[in-house]
């Protein structure tokens, strides 16, 4: 009978990820404080305001299940919700690019709240990665 | 517990954030309130002195330092022009580094912008390219020299703007009647011009070189993705547009908050206007925006509140539509003394007035003709589209004695999905025609915004504008229309006091073959001094108000000519002419005369209209001559001739220890290490926040 042992936790994932989850909530307020700014003050074509705010939604919903899959894989010790968390990584870092680029205005704070979010995520992703390899070459058996 | 610390961390850095920029917008006033303070101090000064000063300190306008240097650029560059034929030979006389920076080549547009407010006036449709240069806003928010104004109070109306006409809630206005003051809610003290032209500035709308603090200005608009509003999109209506079935659909989204019952009394200020239609009576109401751009509320006119109002809206639901068909089934109505007792609602007991409806196109103004002047569409353009309404209410006795409409329209193309229809509804007292009031321009100094006022004849000057129309009272210019000079009688600008700006287009003068080049250019030269009302000289009167103004302190201002002659190129179908004046530059200087609570009063005190000659080849293959113009206005404030136009660096004024470059001292003064470590990192701290 085989049993793993967990020892595989990364600190410095764990970090990032408990960071993100504070950064997240900033992010979060200052984007909808930042999107009724913008309503009051200019003019946005037909429906792009609440097509923003429908990505804004998913995008913070993404950003939920993956650092809360990534935290949970990091501590127990599992690959697979790690695995899933990085999945979700993409869909994200997607929504924060849009942000950075595509949206009808962008403000200067934007920019640079949106870079450190995407800065979050890459280096979440390499540790992610990092991390599943750890655990995919650590398997001991008793 | 967890939950707890995420919220007070998240809301530690919004405070934080918060609390930055706060100290940025403080940072921001306070240097504002710099320059205000000086100009109050400055402002004091009369006109004759300051000017004085400044030959001592050539102002540089915004960059140069040395008035010899700008002479010997100008003369440089422009061997050919006529900058050395100015009344004041010095370089001292301040319109004189207006002039040559405005033409000055390796100036450009955007060299203005480093330093002073650059507003693009061009609209979504036409190719407009209009700038307004030096927009000298501070002026209009000075409480400056209040002790002045008493030389006025008593004598003076400063809110009376039409001449024997009574200004609606203008109580000093000895025009106005008793019955007629007993039906405006309040009395103002001013006029509220609103400055047309610019474009509208927000909150977040900054240019590239508006950075303060360390961190810059953080919530500016740094890029934008709206989509190209020129681009071709199917419309989901585009059948029912082409089969030209217009329908009116009932709007059910009104979003009134206020609810008005109709009472069978006079008018009040404030009431709704009735209408009535068949029996049923309902009011008036006109589409207005809410929170955004978009027409997406309505609101009632009500009596004697002026409104102007500006929203986008899709072609069908334009305000025109709505508006034709409320003139055909509806009358305005009035309550007269002798239906206060009747029950029957109709127009034998009620007073009802006709609705006046007038179409107006970029050349001229008629009555309005359903069969001519309906809106149609083809599969490409609608035409006769109304995207401006002006309403105009005239009041006597209490009651609407004439209410006209006048629709602006022109055609668009269909596919442009949005419209900005302009509504603006006016009251007048009287039953004279909004056309023939007479309009002044300030009591009696002029206010930003509002026309100069100009005489075209060679005395009575006087006279001639207060009995003449007042369409011949003002200086106008040519509109630009898709890159090309209109001057019509509803399509032209006129020349606004304190609104600096540089506008360009291109005239076109039919080419005859039997005529030589001489006499061509000379037709170039009438036809560009005509659209720019210089062909003769021109008086402009040095106050808003130019009631006793004597014809000798009219300022004349007339276009210097020039030697113009011209050269054909028969091979190469071409024409040359030399001297021709195609650039023209409006100066005027004013000075603050007075100031009112809120509204500053100026006196102009000279005013000249200077031609850049230069030599302009034609093509005469297309049989047409066609050239760029440009025209410049400027309006130069000698009050603040000597200001900075922004606060200079902050002093910290610190005096450093003795042993502040000494990091490692001796023993002896170990003592003043510690503090030194903390003064350092307290400099630093300081320096960055002020920087």
């Amino acid at each position: 009978m085989s049993k793993m042992t967990n020892v595989n936790s990364s600190l410095a994932y764990e970090i990032l990820l408990y960071l993100n989850s504070f950064y997240l909530g900033m992010f979060f307020v200052c984007e909808v404080a930042m999107g009724i700014l913008k309503a009051i003050n200019v003019t946005y074509p037909e429906n792009a305001l609440l097509t923003e705010a429908g990505i804004f939604c998913t995008l913070c919903l993404v950003e939920v299940i993956r650092i809360f899959l990534g935290r949970r894989g990091n501590l127990a010790s599992k690959k697979v919700p790690v695995f899933f968390s990085v999945i979700l990584t993409i869909p994200s870092a997607v929504g924060v690019c849009y942000f950075l680029i595509y949206q009808t205005y962008i403000l200067r704070l934007e920019y640079i709240w949106c870079a450190v979010m995407l800065m979050f995520h890459a280096l979440e992703f390499v540790f992610a990665i990092l991390f599943i390899l750890t655990v995919c070459k650590s398997h001991r058996y008793e | 517990m967890r939950l707890l610390t995420y919220f007070a961390f998240t809301l530690l850095s919004v405070v934080i954030q918060f609390c930055v920029m706060d100290f940025i917008q403080e940072k921001i006033e306070h240097e504002e309130n710099a320059v205000y303070l000086n100009e109050t101090t400055k402002g004091k000064q009369n006109s004759i002195g300051i000017l004085k000063d400044y030959t001592h300190n050539a102002h540089a306008l915004y960059y140069r330092l040395n008035a010899g240097e700008i002479k010997n650029v100008s003369r440089t560059k422009y061997s050919n022009s006529s900058l050395l034929n100015y009344p004041f030979s010095t370089t001292t006389e301040p319109s004189f580094t207006v002039y040559d920076m405005l033409y000055d080549e390796n100036i450009s547009v955007a060299d203005g912008v480093s330093t002073t407010e650059t507003f693009f006036t061009s609209t979504e449709l036409d190719n407009v390219t209009e700038i307004t240069l030096f927009e000298n806003t501070s002026t209009t928010t000075k409480p400056e020299i209040i002790e002045k104004k008493t030389r006025y109070v008593d004598t003076l109306c400063y809110c009376n703007f039409m001449y024997k006409q009574c200004d609606i809630n203008c109580c000093c206005d000895d025009d106005c009647s008793e019955e007629e003051n007993k039906l405006f809610r309040r009395c103002r003290t001013h006029l509220f011009v609103n400055v047309r032209n610019q474009w509208p500035r927000n909150l977040l709308t900054c240019g590239e070189n508006d950075v303060s603090g360390i961190f810059g200005n953080l919530f500016c608009i740094a890029k934008t993705n709206l989509p190209d509003k020129r681009a071709a999109v199917p419309q989901k209506f585009f059948e029912r547009v082409i089969n030209d079935t217009f329908v009116w659909h009932n709007n059910n989204h009104n979003t009134d908050v206020e609810s008005y019952k109709f009472t069978k009394n006079l008018y009040r200020n404030g009431d709704p206007v009735w209408l009535l239609k068949n029996t049923s009576i309902y009011y008036i109401d006109f589409p207005a925006p809410f929170v955004n751009n978009y027409c997406s509320i309505r609101r009632p006119i009500k009596f004697l509140q002026n409104e102007e109002t500006q929203c986008l809206v899709k072609l069908m639901e334009l305000e025109m539509f709505r508006i034709l068909k409320t003139i055909d089934e509806s009358k305005v109505i009035n309550i007269a003394n002798n239906s206060l007792n009747s029950t029957a609602m109709n127009c034998s007991n009620l007073h009802c007035t006709n609705w006046t409806v007038i179409y107006c196109d970029e050349d001229d103004c008629l009555d309005f003709n359903k069969t001519l002047h309906e809106p149609m569409c083809t599969a490409s353009f609608c035409k006769n589209i109304a995207f401006r309404i002006e309403y105009a209410f005239y009041v006597y006795d209490s009651k609407i004695v004439n209410a006209t409409v006048k629709l602006f329209a022109k055609n668009i193309p269909i596919a442009i999905q949005y419209i900005t229809q302009k509504i603006s509804v006016k009251f007048y007292m009287g039953n004279t025609s909004s056309e023939r009031i007479i309009k002044l321009s300030g009591t009696p100094g002029y206010i930003t915004g509002l026309p100069i006022i100009t005489s075209f004849t060679e005395s009575n000057h006087t006279n001639q504008f207060f009995n003449s129309d007042h369409q011949n009272n003002y200086l106008t210019y040519p509109d630009n229309k898709h890159g090309l000079c209109v001057k019509t009688k509803n399509t032209k600008k006129v020349l606004l006091f304190g609104l600096n700006k540089r506008m360009k287009c291109k005239i076109s003068i039919r080419y005859i073959s039997s005529s030589n080049a001489t006499e061509a250019c000379l037709n170039v030269q009438t036809h560009i001094n005509k659209m720019l009302s210089v062909q003769n000289k021109v008086y402009v009167s040095p106050y808003g108000n130019p009631n006793n103004v004597k014809d000798d302190d009219w300022l004349p201002i007339k276009l210097k000519s020039q030697f113009i002659y011209g050269q054909l190129y028969s091979k190469s179908s071409k024409i040359q002419c030399y001297n021709l004046q195609t650039r023209v530059a409006f100066i005027f200087t004013y000075a603050v005369l007075s100031s009112s609570i809120g509204q500053v009063e100026n006196k102009l005190l000279s005013a000249k209209v200077d031609g850049f000659a230069s030599n302009v080849t034609f093509s005469t293959n297309s049989h047409e001559l066609s050239t760029v113009i440009t025209v410049d206005i400027n309006f130069i404030n000698v009050n603040n001739w000597m200001q900075h136009e922004y606060a200079g660096p902050p002093h910290l004024n610190l005096n450093l220890p003795k042993n502040f470059f000494f990091p490692f001292p001796s023993n002896k003064e170990c003592h003043s290490y510690k503090p030194n470590i903390l003064f350092i990192n307290y400099l630093c701290i300081i320096a960055l926040f002020v920087k």
